[in-house]
């Protein structure tokens, strides 16, 4: 299991060079582009794990016991433990049931997340940018 | 009263609507910090759900904080003699698509033909946001879904377990208003 902590000023170069947006997993392999860095706030957390990636767990709604994840890493191998650290986290400090995320539909991750326990649950047309062009993103769950 | 959007625009103001007899143009005007704290408590006195705030959990402090964290806009929908008389309506933009805009519609309290009001709320957002596909999400104690079809939205789905409410975890509906946003822009009126 990967040992994920609060997030460091000192993790700002890491932050920069892992996150790719609010994809639930960003493909490190992906070009990069202007994205806002995500920081913590009232209703999210941000994590990081060293030389690894980060976490970040937005729209905490504690009465739903639900958050929105994104993971992004260095590295595509972690992608899978870091997803499972970043679920065992949440369910185990957190108390939360539900965590969900967004991911373009037909994704090469969508495998990664079946392998975690995500469930594909619909699909929104048009709620997201790729290269310019609206495209469908899918919505992903777990469920303690 | 009956309200309800019209095509027609006037002299006065292009974009504006002009009501059939017997029918008044559903107008939608911004909320400035005290109307809104005012819509918010009224919110709070019915117990629905909109747009992610609860007011049966949220004081209406922890209700402005959220829709500020969400970057929403708030309006009062009605006549021009009745600012509020048709219900209230929040546009919140998609940060990772501008033309798409997450929307919330409440009717007004014994309003008895809300459908101007989505109309209007439609018309609105193609208008003056550019939008061109709404998203809504369910929300506690939500009665709006027959509403919402009736106006052409449809339902892409439920995610499971989404919401807590009265001891129970429900799913959650998601609405999309999408292909038909093209051609709305002859309803909209704001002032």
């Amino acid at each position: 299991m990967i040992t994920l902590r609060g997030i460091r000023d000192r993790d700002a170069d890491l932050l920069g060079r892992c996150w790719r947006g609010d994809d639930l997993l960003s493909d490190p392999d992906r070009p990069s582009w202007p994205v806002d860095l995500p920081r913590p706030g009232r209703r999210s957390m941000l994590l990081a794990a060293d030389g690894i990636g980060a976490v970040h767990l937005a729209d905490i709604e504690h009465v739903h016991r639900r958050a929105r994840l994104t993971v992004a890493v260095l590295d595509p191998d972690r992608r899978a433990p870091m997803l499972a650290s970043a679920v065992a986290l949440a369910v185990d400090r957190l108390r939360l049931r539900r965590l969900y995320g967004y991911l373009p539909a037909g994704d090469p991750a969508e495998n990664i997340l079946r392998q975690e326990g995500f469930v594909a649950e619909l699909t929104i047309p048009e709620h997201g940018l790729l290269a310019g062009r609206p495209v469908s993103r899918t919505v992903w769950g777990w469920a303690a | 009263m009956t309200v309800t959007a019209s095509a027609a625009p006037s002299a006065a103001n292009p974009s504006a609507a002009t009501p059939s007899p017997g029918e008044q143009t559903v107008v939608l005007r911004p909320c400035g910090a005290q109307l809104g704290r005012e819509q918010l408590r009224e919110l709070a006195i019915r117990g629905v759900g909109f747009l992610d705030c609860d007011p049966r959990v949220q004081p209406i402090q922890a209700m402005v904080e959220r829709l500020a964290d969400r970057q929403a806009v708030l309006f009062v929908a009605g006549a021009d003699d009745e600012p509020a008389s048709a219900g209230l309506v929040a546009f919140a933009p998609n940060p990772r698509q501008g033309s798409q805009w997450v929307i919330d519609v409440l009717p007004a309290a014994g309003s008895t033909d809300p459908s101007g009001l989505v109309r209007a709320a439609v018309a609105f957002a193609a208008e003056y946001l550019a939008a061109r596909s709404l998203l809504r999400y369910g929300q506690v104690r939500d009665d709006r879904g027959p509403l919402l079809r009736a106006a052409g939205f449809v339902e892409l789905g439920r995610l499971p377990g989404a919401l807590y409410e009265d001891g129970e975890y429900h799913d959650q509906p998601v609405w999309f208003f999408g292909n038909a946003m093209d051609g709305r822009t002859d309803h909209a009126s704001a002032r």
